[in-house]
């Protein structure tokens, strides 16, 4: 018996042995196993604290919201948040919301209480509501989008209009809740809604967001969706650029052919157009190109040249070899325009150098592009080109160029320039002078008038005048008062007083000082008073003719109402201003 | 007494058996307790992101979801997190579909936030800056300087979002830590980042700091349209009217420009219609003319009549007048009919803009029931543009009805007469050439010899030159047979047959000749420079060779197709009074526009100034 009992033990324990050995053997393999199947890519970044395998289960236990700071990341502690709320009832809530003001940090107090009160208005929204007077008001907008937003997912009409009790701006964060909140009613319904609450803007919104996120999945319905509906493209603009974009992406450039016909507002479909082609073309500008000579819409000249120009941006020279290459003349010689200024915009050295590997056909273009590009941005230096320039038309623009911009970043240096420097002709010298002192005039009017006054009278025309008057033309617009002290200072030859004085009366009548601008007049006589009075009328009759024709009866000579009656008539069929009764009673002054 | 292999055999089965109900017990334990990979197959299964959004059979209840959700993201790897971003883009609620995809990128970010980032791209350009902010703000809370030096590559926008979500998340950094920040990131177009304002988040962020990152960055403004709108949006939306003059300073791309501010006004305008009204005083400058073409027609789109009424409230007289002169050109071409219907409404003295801008409409779309009026239009000028637009539409709805009418006493003047025909038999030359010649030639030549063969010519030579050189034999004398050959002449050199080209001239008087040869060589010389300096010597008269250098010269400048050696042969068959000032000869001003013409001539340059200008479109 003994023996059988010990061999029953021995056979127990044989199995006891074996069961054990089956146990840590089978374990072992399973985990090992699972751990080499782990397919974690080795991350290309290295965090330092945080586990990305996902063999490690990531703990978020926090027994209460004060625990929450202790979790590292705001995924972390927005998880916690959630579970803790979840959990909670009537009673957890508002104790948790009580518990928030200790919360040190406000933006984990303000999540702590938008999910306390979104959960409280799950089952009683009015003592959600009612929490807001306990809570510091700085986030009272979330708090109400979160209440209103789960108010409106148990019984929307009982959030309507509890809503529509609210002030302005709380109302509106309702209302983005509401409708944001119930994405299944239609777009009419939450566009009645949002009338209700006076949101309407919003609500259309919302809907064009929506059709805007569809676009990925299916962009030509989408747009059909914008450019059908009753809404202005303008009102949409940024929505159908980013639609058209995700289609071109997907269709390629064929698809600004449908674009560009389904818009019939010009800014938008060249927005459209432009914004477009500027996200794409880069990824491959020749694949764009090449599609873009497809095209056959009214669109066709702006996205080639858009393409062309953001091409040149990067790659000038292969875009250049492109271009050359397309059939139509006036087309090719457009593009070729646009790679040569964007060459010479982005950088005019590097195309200057390149000048003798380009076709003979458009070195002369290229150089021009460079000159004028190194004149807008280093004007100092491009004036060593002046004495290079054979064409007089080229030299003379060139030079002008130069002024115009050698003034707006240093005008001293451009004056002493244009002073000083020799010039291809007295004619050029004073031409830029003329654009330099304009700039001076508004800075510094004195010197510009000083300056200006020490200078001949060379130009004839119309400009056959001191180059005061251009020192006055431009003064008038910034301190009129100054301009006409000037005017006891300044030369008789030419034409420079009755240009002058009239440079001043008109900007007065501009400002609306008609009888400072009539007394003024008084200084001259003869023939220069009449010629200054009419050239007044004739301003009046352009910026005001509907004052001038209240006023023609009191001008008080029979001269300057013959002025301004002509002055009328003159810009009447410009302006539209007068009907033709209007014009008959003007009439009747002749 | 037991036999040992026996005992040994009984041994090793109670081992096996031992061993076998314990890897039993532990496969079943492991499966029920622990979800282990190689056993669980797709852990998505388990969850559909589409649930989040509303169902009918599910409690409309996030929270009860959102644990399963936030259960499975943090414990899931780049895959799977990268399959969520894609299933959340199905969400139908924007707003669950947002707390999704915060999430879920906040996920990403603690694996690998330059995975994160890339994987924004993929959604939603609206969408783009904030999830920015938010992966920035995480990453600043795993790795504050890894987060730091990443935003410095960052362009513009990107820049500002990681900074903002960098601030929102770190509240611990005091303000000299948020300033040195800043710095290392880098905002060169903010002299001092205004760093506090950044600290309550990017969807608060001031529109003004964004506007002048962006569109201080180094990307054009054209690839930045979109978001441009957005936050001028936002701008006016908070800081009214004053901000569009900055908006549209700050803006040099004339297109971006306009498609910013009209997007913007249109929006206010639509929201506040008097508001606008006052408000459209204050913008200046070169948008001032757009923005109140882009109220007017807001206005318009609303209620015109409305839009005539609240006109009132401007003060500015000239103010008032360009709104009032865009509404009713508005009005009139959206929709005519009302406008006419309701003329007595607008001010007398745009009742005429109004009343031919709604005529002209109507002519394009029932030129029929136009065609009438014309007899009853006073003003000349409109009669004329009136005449052509019915004949251009008509004749593609109805040519034959439109010849009809053209004959008809309908039209009385004879002169408008010669330019409705003119139209309609340019469009009848295309399907009938030989039917629009006779009827052509069936009309007077009228007192300036302009008979109607030459349109017809002109017409076929684009498309047939051989026939339109057999119909120059009927060309009568005077200015149409002159213009016809020239028509035939280019169409000659356009199809290189440069030779018939040449003996066409042979038919025309001398008087004649200098107009044809500048033609035709103009062309040649344009289009075949090399080609017409082979030939130069060839050619057959001393006057045809003066006119191919003198094009050839005036061609090669700026674009030398021509060396300098060929050039210099080229100038020896110049004539001895050519003027290179003027590029012509002797006496002669430069070019054709400056040419002294004869009284005839003013008078055809003159009709031929009014066709173009009739081609020209209303503003």
């Amino acid at each position: 018996m003994k023996l059988a009992n010990l061999r029953g033990f021995n056979a127990l324990g044989l199995i006891a042995i074996g069961i054990v050995g089956g146990v840590l053997v089978t374990a072992g393999v399973l985990v090992g196993a699972n751990s080499m199947q782990s397919n974690e890519k080795e991350s290309s970044y290295s965090p330092p604290s945080v586990s990305a395998q996902n063999s490690e289960r990531i703990d978020i236990s926090v027994d209460s919201v004060a625990d929450l700071a202790q979790l590292q990341t705001d995924l972390k502690r927005t998880a916690a948040l959630h579970r803790l709320v979840t959990a909670a009832d009537e009673s957890d809530l508002l104790s948790m919301l009580e518990h928030s003001k200790n919360i040190e940090s406000e933006r984990l107090r303000r999540a702590v209480e938008i999910g306390a009160v979104r959960k409280l208005a799950e089952s009683s929204p009015q003592l959600a509501v009612a929490q807001l007077a306990n809570l510091a008001g700085e986030n009272h907008e979330e708090l109400v989008a979160a209440i209103y937003g789960s108010w409106a997912e148990s019984s929307l009409e009982d959030a309507v209009v509890q809503a529509s009790g609210l002030d302005a701006t709380m109302k509106q964060a309702a209302l983005r809740s509401i409708v944001s909140a119930r994405s299944d009613l239609s777009i009419d319904e939450r566009l009645a809604i949002a009338k209700r609450l006076g949101g309407e803007r919003y609500a259309i919104d919302l809907s064009n967001r929506e059709t805007a996120n569809q676009a990925i999945d299916d962009p030509e319905s989408a747009w059909n969706s914008f450019v059908n509906d009753e809404s202005s493209d303008l009102s949409q603009t940024e929505h159908l650029i980013e639609v058209a974009e995700i289609w071109i992406s997907q269709e390629g450039i064929r698809v600004i052919d449908r674009v560009s016909e389904s818009l019939s507002t010009p800014v938008v479909r060249d927005a459209v157009v432009t914004s477009v082609l500027h996200n794409i073309t880069p990824n491959d500008p020749a694949s764009a190109f090449r599609q873009a000579l497809s095209l056959k819409s009214s669109s066709r000249e702006l996205a080639l040249t858009t393409i062309a120009e953001v091409w040149s941006a990067s790659s000038p020279a292969e875009a250049l070899m492109a271009v050359m290459a397309v059939e139509t003349d006036s087309e090719r010689e457009l593009l070729q325009q646009t790679v040569l200024q964007t060459w010479a915009a982005v950088d005019p050295n590097a195309l200057l150098d390149a000048i003798e590997q380009l076709p003979e056909a458009i070195r002369v273009l290229a150089t021009e592009a460079a000159m004028f590009a190194i004149a807008r941005i280093s004007p100092d230096q491009a004036t060593r080109f002046l004495a290079e320039v054979t064409d007089r038309d080229v030299r003379d623009q060139l030079a002008k160029e130069i002024a115009a911009y050698w003034s707006e970043s240093d005008v001293a240096s451009a004056l002493d320039w244009a002073l000083n420097d020799e010039f291809a002709t007295d004619v050029l010298q004073a031409e830029v002078l003329m654009i330099v002192l304009a700039d001076l005039a508004t800075k510094d009017p004195d010197l510009a008038f000083r300056t200006a006054r020490q200078q001949p009278v060379v130009l004839r025309g119309q400009y056959y005048r001191g180059l005061e008057v251009t020192v006055i033309q431009h003064l008038v617009e910034t301190d009129i008062d100054k301009a006409s002290s000037m005017l006891s200072e300044i030369r008789s030859e030419g034409l420079t007083i009755p240009h002058a004085y009239s440079e001043v009366g008109r900007a007065m009548v501009r400002n609306g000082d008609i009888d400072q601008a009539l007394k003024l007049g008084e200084r001259l006589s003869g023939r220069r008073q009449s010629n200054y009075n009419g050239s007044l009328m004739y301003q009046w009759a352009l910026v005001n003719p509907e004052s001038l024709l209240e006023s023609i009866e009191g001008l008080p000579t029979d001269e300057l109402k013959l002025q301004a009656v002509r002055g009328l008539n003159r810009f009447n069929p410009q302006t539209k201003a007068l009907s033709d009764e209007q014009l008959e009673y003007a009439n009747s002054f002749l | 007494m037991s036999n040992p292999s026996t005992s040994r055999f009984r041994t090793f089965g109670l081992l096996a058996f031992g061993v076998g109900l314990g890897s039993a017990v532990a496969l079943v334990s492991l499966i029920w307790v622990m979800p282990l990979k190689i056993f669980q197959g797709d852990p998505r299964i388990e969850w559909d992101a589409t649930s989040l959004s509303k169902s009918s059979n599910l409690e409309r209840d996030v929270f009860s979801q959102s644990n399963i959700f936030y259960e499975l993201l943090l414990n899931s790897d780049q895959e799977v997190t990268l399959e969520l971003l894609e299933q959340s883009k199905s969400i139908a609620s924007e707003e669950l579909r947002n707390v999704a995809q915060t999430s879920i990128v906040q996920r990403l970010t603690a694996i690998d936030p330059i995975a994160a980032l890339a994987a924004i791209a993929e959604l939603p350009g609206n969408r783009h800056d904030a999830l920015a902010a938010t992966i920035f703000g995480e990453w600043s809370l795993i790795d504050i300087d890894g987060a730091v030096a990443h935003a410095a590559t960052l362009d513009g926008e990107q820049k500002l979002a990681s900074l903002s979500g960098i601030f929102a998340s770190r509240e611990d950094l005091s303000k000299d830590e948020r300033d040195e920040i800043s710095g290392r990131i880098g905002l060169p177009t903010v002299p001092e980042v205004e760093s506090d304002s950044l600290v309550s988040g990017f969807q608060s962020m001031q529109p003004e700091l964004r506007w002048e990152t962006l569109v201080g960055d180094d990307l054009p403004n054209a690839s930045q349209t979109a978001v441009l709108i957005r936050i001028a949006h936002q701008w006016v939306d908070e800081s009214g009217f004053d901000v569009v003059n900055r908006i549209g300073d700050t803006l040099t791309n004339p297109i971006v420009r306009e498609a910013v501010v009209a997007s913007v006004l249109h929006q206010a305008t639509i929201d506040d219609p008097s508001l606008a009204l006052q408000q459209s005083e204050k913008i200046t400058g070169e948008i001032r003319q757009l923005a109140l073409k882009t109220i007017a027609e807001a206005m318009v789109s609303i209620d015109p009549f409305k839009a005539i009424e609240s006109l009132a409230i401007v003060e500015s007289g000239s103010t008032r007048r360009h709104l009032l002169r865009h509404v009713v050109l508005t009005w009139a071409r959206s929709d005519p009919d009302e406008f006419l219907n309701n003329l007595e409404l607008i001010p007398s003295n745009m009742q005429s803009l109004g009343k031919q801008q709604a005529t002209m409409v109507l002519a394009r779309v029932d030129p029929q029931r136009i065609a009438p009026m014309l007899a009853e239009v006073s003003d000349e000028d409109f009669k004329l543009d009136l005449a052509l637009e019915v004949a251009t539409s008509w004749s593609e709805i109805d040519l034959e009805l439109a010849l009809e009418w053209a004959n008809s006493d309908q039209i009385e003047d004879e002169g408008l007469r010669w330019w409705v025909l003119n139209t309609l038999l340019s469009k009848l030359a295309l399907d009938d050439p030989n039917r629009a010649l006779q009827i052509a030639l069936n009309q007077p030549v009228g007192e300036n010899s302009m008979g109607l063969e030459a349109t017809v010519i002109a017409q076929v030579s684009t498309f047939n030159p051989d026939l339109a050189h057999e119909m120059l034999a009927q060309a009568r004398d005077g200015w149409a047979k002159a213009a016809a050959y020239t028509s035939v002449g280019q169409a000659l050199v356009r199809n290189n047959e440069t030779d018939r080209m040449l003996e066409l001239a042979t038919h025309l008087p001398d008087e004649q000749l200098a107009s044809y040869y500048f033609s035709v060589f103009n062309l040649w010389a344009s289009t075949q420079p090399e080609g017409l300096f082979a030939k130069m010597e060839n050619l057959p008269t001393t006057e045809a060779k003066y006119h191919a250098a003198m094009e050839l010269v005036r061609y090669n400048v700026g674009k030398n197709v021509l060396s300098k050696d060929q050039m210099q042969i080229v100038k020896t068959f110049l004539p001895d009074d050519y003027n290179p000032e003027t590029g012509r000869r002797g006496s002669e001003r430069s070019g054709r526009v400056f040419r002294v013409l004869t009284g005839e001539e003013a008078e055809q340059a003159r009709i031929e100034y009014r066709r173009v200008r009739s081609q020209t479109t209303w503003e």
